[in-house]
């Protein structure tokens, strides 16, 4: 038996996500994406280092704080990787300047959009900045001085601030440091009046008039800083949580909220900036010193403002909604056959009529739903609460525990328990990941159950840029297992096996281990065996070491991985059969897709599970297969359709990099844009004279501020 | 359609059970369950903690909710007969009720056995021809077995130890940590307990048996693997004794692991797998089947029945059963079978005067082959050792109600009558009296045209000509005994039906 946990076999996950983080600043970079679209990918880089600071690096923060010294399964203990994500972030938040300084400005510039500084503007815009500070501003602004007399202000996570050096006039020897927080209740970037597209950041403003705020002082200098802290979350639903349980006891409150992350804009004098850091508790590792406005995620703000620039973003697309869904019942399409969506290619829209026409059909008695990140504006909660004022019997989970999403389940939740529905949260320490809704409806032949089951939430806002899959369907078995998961999910007991759907804890990673093992023994037989993955993250060791002992045996296998990999290829006879692939687009890649060979009987699953050890351990997760050969064979399709891309394709090579396909020689596919364009062709075909006024199934940017478009939200996220 | 939907609950000691099912086609819709468990003290302090009333409430109340959400309107609960036997079972149910509005409906332990085999007949088609061989039914309960034989393709006897994984491990938990060697006492328990029972089964062909073995948590982590939704798996007495010696002397974190059961069942894998492997020495197994249906099930079937929807008969079974039980107490066969055939061909002539049901007919089936039980202590006030004899014993498939009828319609087929004695009548609804008493009456009157014991009488006919109801006797012997007794006995059928019974005698050639 080869050991196939070696620690040379793995990728530190942390690692390996900072290299994700890389990708997608390599789409900003792209000279091949429109404009505005490459300054949307920094933004998202921004937001997603900020996540993974407060989240990743605190963690393991906390466990050196308590010299916990255990290695991962890459062999790094948390101060190595501490170490070695410094090294790669201070390394990231220099290309995000480059890229911003010396290629995004300037092209932007071309294009007539201006980021403006305060000696930039015309009078005119002076006047109006000017104004803008004393009306609106000024009496939201509260300075802080530091003193000897009281301690250092608190200095919130993610909030901008203004460091001051100021003097006493007249009496230069009597310096002090003072510092205001930058509002956040107004727009970071402001639009200027005088031209198309001239911006100037609050900052600025605030900068230029904040010694009105100093009577009898002289501002001496004045620059920008932010702190990312530790945000203390339930580090309990990370993948290292059973480390840091073990250690949460020791922990000392004071561990908590700590600055992982200290930025100075990079006019602040050394004077100022050691004593930040000092103040705050910093570091020098901790410190980036920043070649630009801080916080790049103004960025996405500043793309929304622009005007008249259609052709700098890419194309609007229009998602295939069938025809005949307008004519027939859903229910009656269900039980003609399975029916398999592709979104956002399909429309979300079938899922909204499913319970919109369950909460109407008399026959329905009942709607049950898992609801995990809720939209804003949600039609589907609509429908849900109208069901059961039509007497419906309607059960909903909430799982409240989302991360960064916890107070917005938890309104979701009154409104629907205020409107008759039943709601259940869910069970202590698992997390509810599983998106299934299921609708009972009384036929002539008896009770018949309708489901739908996705690899997504069941959000109409992000539903229109994660590329997720679902899967309409009345098969009895499955609604018996999917009955019995709502029962579990009430909190009755488990059934003694389900039919044919796999729910973890525990019951997909049984399943993948077994169905890896008929694969193996197929190899080993002599006959060809071939595993294809799809997932956003690969960082469970034991399944990893499965796939080695699979690849060893010589399973052929493919695996499109957008984010974490901890999985390496190219190690002789280990993983010299396994192939990775890693697709970052306009969309985010969200689907999970599992195939096996099954030794010439190919089988095909998709589920809301990733192979992460929290995926598999501590959530309610379910795979569900395809088992109709018309959609089983569409699904396959579409895994080949990705695979072949080579445009948005990264392959993960031997030495841990990840690479843009070798082009020459081969056919260009986009499989993204090749998918939008077949949606394209299904909507023209569907209506062939394509009317000026069918603009209702366009996609409309209805978002509100809460559902920020994120197409390539941190990856260690619950999406 | 959905009208045939019925919600079956059934309360057991260590779970709340629901079965929604469609009653026509007896496929379940839903089956769900409630890891609530009622009698964790049952077995030592002999009461239903309240706690976990609080618990039960909410499992049922979810239930209700499954059940409205398939439409079903038709709703049942049950509960087993080892929680009956609490101190505290009547507070329980009335708590239970004013939380829920569900009454609980307390099954006898001999109904829960006959549930059982009920379930397996219908749920196990290979049974039939399984039973061709002499068959053990044994269906191990938390704090009984159920034991049923068949044999030739019919059901011969069933009869209940009380004896049940969680009864030992909470009447000998103390010894646990005071004992050197538990598992060795525990053995000897139980086999003192198995020998015992074994003394008084009825004798049967002495050879190798089949047994199929149903079962409770954890039985059902022991036999994890062998659980499939086809039902029953087999499982030889090898592979049983593989398993056995695996895990007798395991520590608990092995046996946790390996079958997958909590801290509060790990205690029971010892005393269950010493219990089967007594009882499997008992009923001389060779091959083992596992099933895994419950009382619930038994239910189902039952309900189907008793609405229409499916024509099983056990009530042979329950027959069986009395017959075996009159053996034990060597009643008369020819009397008892002649009696029976008067008491039911009365019973069919006169269903104008009486309006009673098919089940009524099967307890006055009962009472006529059991009644003559108390002979066996002193024929003299023979029907009052019949009374308490039949009180006190289990009388297979029947509820504790109907038992107490037929206890009491035994009582009163001779001397006494309840016109004269009405004390035993307190007890019971003005609708189960009326029937006891119709059925009383039938008896007393068919046991008095065989109160010779000849057979003198082979067959009546009966016709109902207002004020009388003529029975015409065939026989070629003279009657004055029947004559005389009958008049006697045929005062009290008068006060119950208003009618006067005679008797015509009719020669035979």
């Amino acid at each position: 038996m080869m050991n196939y946990q070696k620690e040379a076999y793995y990728t530190n996950r942390e690692l390996s996500w900072m290299d994700f983080n890389y990708r997608v600043l390599d789409e900003a970079r792209d000279k091949e994406n429109p404009l505005l679209e490459r300054v949307r990918f920094l933004s998202i880089t921004q937001s997603n280092l900020d996540e993974f600071f407060t989240v990743r690096v605190a963690s393991l923060r906390k466990l050196m704080s308590v010299n916990y010294n255990k290695p991962d399964p890459a062999g790094l203990t948390p101060s190595d990787q501490v170490a070695a994500i410094t090294e790669k972030a201070h390394e990231m938040v220099k290309r995000q300047y480059n890229t911003l300084n010396r290629s995004l400005l300037p092209l932007m510039e071309q294009h007539g959009i201006h980021l403006l500084s305060i000696d930039d503007l015309t009078s005119e815009q002076y006047a109006f900045v000017k104004n803008y500070f004393d009306d609106e501003l000024y009496p939201a602004l509260t300075p802080m001085a530091d003193d000897s007399s009281r301690p250092f202000p608190f200095i919130a996570n993610n909030t901008l601030n203004i460091a001051l050096r100021i003097y006493k006039n007249g009496n230069k020897k009597d310096r002090k440091f003072a510092t205001v927080q930058v509002p956040d209740v107004f727009p970071r970037v402001v639009v200027l009046p005088g031209g198309d597209n001239q911006f100037i950041l609050i900052e600025d403003i605030i900068k230029a008039f904040v010694g009105s705020l100093f009577i009898d002082y002289t501002v001496k200098e004045t620059s920008a800083y932010r702190v990312i802290r530790d945000l203390d979350l339930d580090v309990a639903e990370e993948d290292t949580s059973d480390l840091l349980k073990e250690v949460q006891k020791q922990l000392k409150m004071r561990e908590r909220g700590k600055v992982m992350r200290l930025e100075v804009e990079k006019s602040m004098s050394k004077h100022q900036r050691t004593r930040l850091a000092k103040a705050l508790g910093v570091t020098e590792n901790s410190l980036y010193i920043i070649n630009g406005p801080l916080n790049l995620t103004f960025l996405s703000k500043l793309v929304k403002a622009v005007s008249g620039h259609d052709d700098l973003n890419y194309p609007k697309y229009q998602a295939y909604y069938p025809a005949v869904y307008r004519e027939r019942s859903i229910f009656d399409l269900i039980k003609d056959h399975d029916i398999l969506m592709q979104y956002p290619y399909d429309d979300f829209k079938p899922v909204v009529d499913f319970i919109q026409e369950a909460a109407e059909d008399k026959n329905v008695l009942a709607i049950k739903m898992t609801l995990y990140r809720v939209s804003a504006d949600s039609p589907i909660i609509k429908y849900l609460g109208q069901a059961a004022q039509n007497g419906k019997q309607v059960t909903v989970l909430v799982e409240v525990k989302a991360r960064f999403d916890e107070e917005n389940n938890v309104h979701w939740a009154k409104k629907l328990e205020e409107m008759g529905c039943h709601v259940i949260y869910g069970l202590i320490g698992l997390k509810t990941h599983c998106k299934l809704a299921l609708v009972v409806r009384r036929e002539n032949e008896g009770i018949k159950r309708y489901m739908h089951m996705g690899t997504g939430n069941y959000n109409d806002v992000t539903a229109h840029f994660y590329t997720d899959m679902g899967l309409f369907t009345a098969d009895t078995d499955m609604g018996i297992d999917a009955s019995n998961i709502f029962n579990m999910l009430s909190g009755y007991s488990e059934p003694p096996y389900f039919h044919k759907l796999h729910i973890s804890p525990d019951g997909i990673r049984d399943f993948i281990n077994e169905k890896l093992d008929d694969e193996i023994a197929t190899a080993k037989a002599g006959r060809p065996a071939v595993v294809k993955m799809k997932m956003n993250s690969l960082s469970d060791p034991q399944i990893i070491s499965k796939l080695y002992e699979a690849s060893h045996a010589g399973v052929k296998i493919q695996l499109i991985i957008r984010g974490i990999c901890c999985l390496k290829t190219g190690i002789k006879g280990v993983s010299d059969n396994i192939e990775v692939h890693s697709i970052i687009g306009r969309l985010l890649e969200h689907s999970r897709i599992y195939y096996f060979s099954n030794d010439g009987e190919p089988q095909i699953y998709l589920s809301s599970a990733d192979m992460m050890t929290r995926n598999l351990n501590r959530r309610v997760e379910l795979l569900f297969p395809l088992l109709q050969p018309e959609i089983s064979d569409r699904a396959i399709h579409i895994f080949e359709t990705m695979w072949q891309d080579t445009v948005k394709t990264r392959v993960l090579q031997a030495d841990d990099s990840y690479v843009k396909c070798d082009r020459r020689g081969v056919a260009m596919l986009d499989s993204q844009d090749r998918f939008i364009h077949q949606a394209a062709k299904n909507v023209t075909a569907d209506h062939p004279t394509p009317t000026a006024t069918s603009t209702a199934h366009q996609f409309i940017p209805m978002m509100s501020p809460k559902n920020e478009p994120n197409p390539l939200h941190h990856d260690g996220g619950d999406q | 359609m959905a009208a045939k939907l019925f919600g079956i609950m059934m309360i057991n000691v260590q779970n709340i059970e629901l079965s929604i099912v469609n009653l026509k086609t007896l496929r379940q819709v839903e089956r769900v369950r409630s890891d609530v468990a009622l009698g964790e003290d049952l077995y030592d302090e002999h009461t239903i903690d309240y706690d976990s009333v609080e618990q039960a409430s909410q499992a049922l109340t979810g239930f209700i909710q499954i059940i409205h959400d398939y439409g079903v309107t038709d709703y049942h609960l049950w509960g087993s007969w080892s929680l009956s036997t609490a101190n505290n079972a009547d507070y329980i149910q009335d708590q239970l009720l004013v939380r829920t509005g569900l009454k609980i409906d307390w099954l006898s332990n001999s109904q829960e056995t006959y549930l059982r085999s009920a379930a397996v007949a219908v749920n196990f088609p290979k049974f039939k021809q399984i039973i061709q061989e002499p068959t053990y039914l044994l269906g191990i309960n938390s704090g009984s077995v159920g034991i049923s034989h068949y044999d030739q393709g019919s059901f011969a006897f069933s009869r209940s130890l009380r004896l049940g994984p969680v009864r030992i491990a909470e009447v000998l938990e103390d010894l646990q940590s005071t004992v050197p060697n538990y598992v060795e006492v525990l053995d000897d328990y139980i086999s003192s307990q198995i020998a015992d029972f074994g003394r008084f089964l009825p004798t049967t062909r002495q050879q190798p048996s089949q047994v199929v073995m149903l079962g409770v948590a954890p039985f059902s982590n022991l036999f994890q693997q062998s659980q499939t939704d086809a039902g029953v798996q087999e499982l030889s007495v090898t592979d049983f004794r593989a398993m056995y010696n695996d895990a007798i002397n395991a520590s608990d974190q092995y046996l946790m692991e390996k079958y997958d059961v909590d801290e509060t069942d790990v205690r029971l894998i010892i005393p269950e797998l010493l219990l089967i492997s007594e009882l499997l020495q008992l009923t001389n197994a060779k091959s083992i089947w596992l099933g895994n249906v419950t009382a619930l099930d038994g239910l189902i079937i039952q309900e189907a029945v008793k609405l229409g929807y499916k024509k099983y008969n056990f009530n042979n079974q329950i027959v069986t059963a009395a017959k075996n039980l009159a053996n034990r107490y060597n009643v008369e066969p020819k009397h008892r079978d002649l009696v029976t055939k008067f008491s039911l061909h009365l019973f069919d002539q006169l269903k104008p005067l009486h309006h009673l049901t098919k089940r009524d007919r099967l307890l006055l089936q009962v009472a006529a082959i059991v009644h003559d039980v108390g002979s066996y202590i002193d024929p003299h006030q023979h029907y009052m050792h019949s009374d308490y004899i039949l009180r006190a014993t289990e009388l297979t498939g029947l509820t504790d109600e109907e038992k107490q009828s037929i206890a009491t319609i035994s009582r009163y087929h001779s001397a006494q009558t309840p016109s004269k004695d009405i004390k035993h009548f307190e007890h019971m609804s003005l609708e189960q009296r009326l029937v006891v008493s119709k059925l009383s009456a039938i008896l007393r009157i068919a046991d008095a045209l065989d109160d010779g014991r000849q057979q003198k009488i082979s067959k009546i006919s009966v016709s109902i000509k207002n004020p009388k109801v003529i029975i015409t006797c065939y026989s070629h012997d003279d009657l004055f005994l029947e004559n005389w007794v009958f008049s006697q006995k045929a005062e009290f059928f008068k006060e119950v039906f208003g009618l006067t019974p005679v008797i015509k005698r009719r020669g035979v050639r």
